[in-house]
């Protein structure tokens, strides 16, 4: 019969395998870390600008600490970021990698050979850093052209990527399924940026608004790019952050129309104003069959006449209130006691630049110390219209008692709906301070229950009572409190072995009871041999010595059911504990009713204490 | 830091004092004399927060709230002047999402508590195993075993929770106290990311030169001048 034997590149096929899983795994997370930049051009004029490029791509961490690369000689003219998060799958295993892209357009600031110095991110402890890059700048109109992206390839890349000579690159075993699915052209994907109205006062909402328009199925809109708003106060009106489309019907046309962005934009000054293109990267395509093509989309130029306020302004006017606006002043409490706070605040409502707007200020009181305000907004984009509410919160303090005035307060502002100017107005408000003590405690908290029993505002109360307490190390930073948890199970498994111990070293060179009780076993031998009536005594002591040595202590003055439970417990076995009592009882008959030792009997009784002895020590030692 | 007791009580009895005249900026003087005296308790801090909100500063208001909160978790009424203070200086949605779950519960532990159980069920839980061995009753070695049981769950619950306050608390939480733009980069020229009001409770990652990388809760992040932010915890 032929042995079976296995293939002696078995084993190292396997390993070969394991590596072959390994390697990329491995790879994977040497590779996880990148940190580049790159220029797309090393040689411009001065009057030209360039574009520099910092790639971080990381595992899903973050850097510890991170510098984009210096530019000493340059002065950025615009910044961008993109962030990417891709999931890979594979055999090497699963991986998360962020990508951070900055883009800066930079203008050099001298002539000569100029330098971007290296930027540089720690991560995990190393340091990475981009390479130093030169640029040459010379002067104006000896600049080099920029750099052409890579053309898209017109099909997929070929698996055999040219290697084969006879193999045509291009060739594409999914042509058939792709021959109406050509790369889209730009009349397929418009990127759309309109003003609602092309004709705005100083001040007046214009709303910017920014479209991708797209007959092609659009898979992923990327680093959008707003234009310049030079001369325009600008807000967010709505920056949806997922991006849905919806069909329109455009001369016959069906196109998918995505709102990317709705600006409000505030002219600053009269003129003519212009918006600049804004820019985006569009994904197209989708479906297993089809490629995905990365597309930049411009918007075109966008002008917007701006006429200056007419003449005729209120007193008071401020010229970034445009739009319309009303007035309210409230105070709280009406009365007070002297030193107790009142909160007065002043609020402006309505429909324009909010960000810019000046609230009237509170003119000073006699009597009461004013502290500076607090100022918070409310935003409010109603149907399109940027909005809110201003409130500048005064807190004053009444120095002495008497009757205060508020007085009434105005907002002029250019109502540009109407093209006049109104004015807004709040009434005056009367405030009585009372002496100390007269004040009725519905109406204003007097001036130390303010401060120690109550606060207004729906502020709880100060603390009169404070607690003065030191500083202190929290308790499990203290270094005794490792110790005190690592103690307790240390001495529970001191407890749980030294006994242990202490019982191998017993069966290993026999403990003293246990010598003992050999000593008397092989001496209760030797007595019952000679016919000695002295045997039962020594036979009572060897077992006596015995379950010493089992239980760890003496157990004289047991009967037997408590000696049996005992050794029952310390795990000797009951044949074991039913041969000790039989022994045990044949001792105390030979020792309590003597007479001549009976041979047969004797080494009846030796035998089974022999077994009892034996058993114990076995199993029941603790 | 050294603790003189009768100063930091003068100090905190002077800025009380103060307060009560509306004299704010005394107040904040005197508590933060107080401070300075090796005082650290979570009254003086919400007094402190007090006085900063009465005289404006609802960025730094905050910040001595959560401190009272970091030395007593249960402070309803450092809680309340907090919610206060955030909902009179947020007029922006940045900072509206509340800190992850696992921060908002380590937060709200106090870690002495936490760390005094941990321990006192940790050595009762070895002392009822010993007893589990040493007593013969069967019943009494079953309710030994039950009660070690109980205990060392209890040890571990507490051991989660004082891992849980001490990782918010080494978590890099900050307040920031003066509204500004965080950027996009660590340079200030750099795009502005988004505005970011006071009184907003950001994570600090990373710093460079004089710019700090904040992450919000909701996943924004950026770049904020280091002035603009004071740490929760030293």
């Amino acid at each position: 019969m032929r042995k079976k034997t296995g293939s002696p590149w078995g084993p190292i096929a396997w390993v070969l395998a394991i590596a072959a899983l390994a390697v990329p795994a491995a790879s994977f997370a040497a590779d996880a870390i990148e940190y580049y930049a790159s220029v797309d051009r090393d040689r411009i004029a001065i009057d030209e600008t360039l574009t520099l490029t910092v790639t971080l791509t990381t595992s899903s961490k973050d850097p510890d600490g991170f510098e984009l690369p210096q530019h000493p000689d340059f002065e950025i003219v615009s910044q961008s970021r993109s962030d990417q998060m891709s999931l890979s799958f594979g055999s090497g295993g699963s991986g998360v990698r962020k990508t951070k892209v900055y883009t800066l357009v930079l203008r050099p600031t001298k002539q000569g050979e100029l330098s971007i110095l290296p930027g540089s991110a720690v991560i995990d402890g190393k340091r990475f850093e981009t390479g130093k890059l030169a640029v040459r700048v010379g002067a104006p109109g000896t600049g080099a052209p920029q750099a052409q992206a890579p053309q898209p390839r017109r099909g997929w890349p070929s698996p055999f990527g040219g290697a084969l000579p006879n193999f045509d690159d291009d060739f594409d075993p999914f042509g058939a399924f792709r021959q109406d699915r050509a790369p889209p052209s730009d009349a397929d994907v418009v990127l759309r940026a309109s003003v609602d109205r092309p004709e705005v006062y100083v001040g007046e909402q214009v709303t910017l608004t920014l479209y991708l328009m797209a007959r092609v199925d659009v898979s992923g809109i990327e680093s959008l790019q707003m234009p310049k708003l030079d001369g325009f106060w600008s807000e967010d009106v709505e920056a949806p952050t997922q991006i849905s489309g919806e069909t329109r019907t455009i001369d016959g046309v069906a196109w998918r129309v995505y709102l990317l962005r709705k600006r409000a934009l505030f002219p600053l000054r009269e003129g003519e104003l212009s918006v600049d293109p804004a820019q985006v990267d569009v994904l197209v395509g989708s479906g297993p069959f089809s490629r995905r093509v990365k597309m930049r989309r411009a918007s075109s130029a966008t002008a917007v006449t701006v006429k200056a306020l007419p003449p005729g302004a209120p007193a008071g006017f401020h010229p970034s209130s445009v739009g319309r606006w009303s007035l309210e002043v409230e105070a709280e409490p009406q009365v007070a006691a002297p030193g107790a706070p009142i909160t007065v605040r002043v609020r402006a409502r309505g429909q324009g630049n909010l960000g810019s707007l000046e609230l009237p200020r509170l003119p000073a009181i006699d009597g009461m110390k004013a502290f500076d305000p607090t100022q918070t907004d409310d935003l409010d984009v109603a149907r399109g219209r940027y909005g809110g509410s201003r409130t500048q919160e005064y807190v004053l303090v009444p120095s002495r008692s008497g009757a205060f005035t508020i007085p009434s307060l105005e907002l002029p502002f250019f109502d540009p709906a109407k093209g006049t100017y109104e004015v807004a107005h709040a009434d005056a408000i009367e405030m009585k301070v009372l002496p100390g003590g007269s004040v009725d405690p519905k109406g204003a908290p007097p001036a130390v229950a303010s401060a120690s029993g109550g606060d207004d505002g729906g502020l709880a109360p100060l603390r009169t009572t404070t607690v003065i307490e030191p500083a202190g190390v929290p308790l499990s930073s203290r270094p005794w409190f490792p110790v005190a948890v690592a103690v307790p199970p240390l001495a529970f498994l001191a407890l749980l072995v030294v006994p242990h111990l202490s019982s191998l070293r017993g069966r290993q060179g026999g403990s003293a009871a246990g010598g003992e009780a050999r000593r008397a076993l092989a001496a209760s031998r030797a007595l019952a041999e000679r016919g000695d009536a002295r045997f039962h005594d020594e036979l009572t002591h060897a077992l006596q010595a015995a379950v010493a040595d089992t239980l760890g202590r003496r157990a004289g003055g047991l009967t037997r059911a408590q000696l049996a439970e005992a050794l029952a417990g310390a795990g000797a076995a009951s044949e074991v504990v039913a041969d000790l009592c039989a022994a045990l009882d044949d001792c105390d008959a030979g020792r309590y009713a003597p007479g001549k030792l009976d041979p047969a009997g004797a080494a009846a009784t030796l035998e089974r204490a022999e077994r009892a002895v034996d058993g114990l020590r076995k199993g029941g030692r603790r | 830091m050294s603790f003189d007791r009768a100063q930091a009580t003068r100090h905190a009895l002077a800025g009380n004092d103060a307060y009560a005249t509306g004299d704010f900026a005394t107040a904040i003087s005197s508590y933060e004399a107080a401070l300075q005296a090796g005082a650290d308790s979570p009254d003086l801090w919400f007094n402190l927060g007090n006085a900063f909100y009465r005289a404006g500063q609802t960025g730094r208001a905050a910040l001595s709230y959560e401190k009272a909160l970091r030395r007593d978790p249960g402070d309803e009424q450092a809680r309340k002047n907090l919610e206060l203070v955030r909902s009179q200086s947020s007029r922006s949605a940045v900072g509206a999402r509340p800190p992850p779950f696992l921060d908002r519960v380590g937060a709200r532990i106090d870690p002495e508590g936490a760390s005094m159980a941990l321990l006192a069920c940790w050595v009762l839980a070895f002392v009822a195993l010993v007893m589990r061995l040493r007593l013969r009753r069967p019943t009494a070695r079953a309710v030994s075993a039950l009660v070690a049981g109980v205990l060392l769950a209890g040890s571990a619950l507490f051991g989660v929770a004082t891992w849980a306050s001490s990782r918010v608390r080494a978590a890099g939480w900050a307040i920031v106290v003066s509204a500004g733009d965080v950027r996009e980069a660590p340079q200030p020229d750099a795009k502005v990311a988004f505005p970011i009001d006071a009184a907003v409770a950001v994570r600090t990652t990373a710093q460079v030169g004089r710019y700090v990388r904040v992450e919000l809760p909701g996943g924004l992040s950026g770049w904020i001048e280091a002035a603009a932010v004071e740490p929760i915890d030293p």
